[in-house]
């Protein structure tokens, strides 16, 4: 079984007009240390967490969810960041990864969602990703 | 002379209620199924949290037709069937997380659950109903 979060993290991090924003910070789980500021302070950064991956009864194949939390500065910059990461794999076809992981397609599912961090306050953008991968290593 | 309206297009009318109310009554299971499926994290025994039970609601035309929920603000239910299903307000924080707080995902996992199996739920409902149109 084989995990597609990291492809995808990954995927992201790679992306010039995301990482023009956020400057690297597209974490897997929680943010890092430092990316969590107070008001006034705020730096942009990217969450992905999994929510689910159920497999297909026969097929070697998952349909991952994985939840995004897009930061940003103030409200226009997390819709922005929202809408980078949102361009970068939505509607995206196959593509194989080093580890053998293919995705066969990816969609942002949901679209944004505006919300607030409730203890730091910093304006953010949720949105789901949902993807076709295999399970197995393929050629 | 006046046109007859002929017995079938009664029957096809009386059907299409009857799928309708079908669909509702089936819809009323996927929700209930739902909320025993799911398992909040702050649910008893393991804590005393803010989000403890999940709630659902079937909307039919506007109108509230099964279900205990209160309908959330954002959602649009003025026309044909619709069901909702879900958590209060801190839930979405449990679910995604947020800067001191990890991700406890188990609504999608839910979700994805009984949606995929939403057939077995319907199909027999919309057949009862139809069995007794005449």
């Amino acid at each position: 079984m084989l995990d597609p979060l990291p492809k995808i993290l990954i995927e992201l991090r790679n992306d010039v007009e995301v990482d023009a924003l956020v400057d690297g910070r597209v974490r897997g789980w929680e943010p890092a240390e430092g990316d969590a500021q107070p008001f006034g302070k705020y730096k942009a950064f990217v969450v992905l967490v999994r929510l689910d991956a159920p497999r297909l009864p026969r097929a070697p194949i998952q349909q991952a969810s994985i939840a995004v939390r897009c930061y940003g500065t103030d409200k226009a910059n997390a819709y922005a960041v929202y809408a980078a990461c949102s361009d970068a794999i939505h509607n995206i076809g196959p593509r194989l990864h080093n580890n053998g992981l293919g995705i066969y397609i990816s969609h942002d599912d949901t679209g944004a969602s505006q919300d607030a961090d409730p203890v730091t306050k910093q304006p953010l953008e949720t949105f789901v990703i949902r993807l076709s991968a295999t399970t197995q290593e393929v050629a | 002379m006046a046109r007859r309206v002929s017995s079938r297009t009664v029957l096809n009318r009386k059907a299409l209620n009857a799928i309708a109310a079908g669909f509702a009554d089936g819809m009323e299971d996927i929700g209930q199924a739902f909320v025993e499926v799911i398992d909040p994290p702050d649910a008893t025994p393991y804590g005393e949290g803010l989000v403890t039970t999940p709630d659902w609601g079937v909307w039919g035309g506007g109108k509230k037709i099964a279900g205990t929920a209160t309908k959330p603000r954002g959602a649009t239910v003025k026309q044909g069937l619709t069901l909702v299903a879900g958590e209060g307000f801190p839930g979405r924080f449990q679910e995604f997380g947020t800067v001191n707080h990890r991700a406890q995902p188990h609504f999608v996992k839910a979700m994805d659950q009984v949606i995929e199996g939403a057939s077995r739920y319907l199909a027999p409902k919309v057949k009862a109903r139809l069995a007794r149109v005449k």
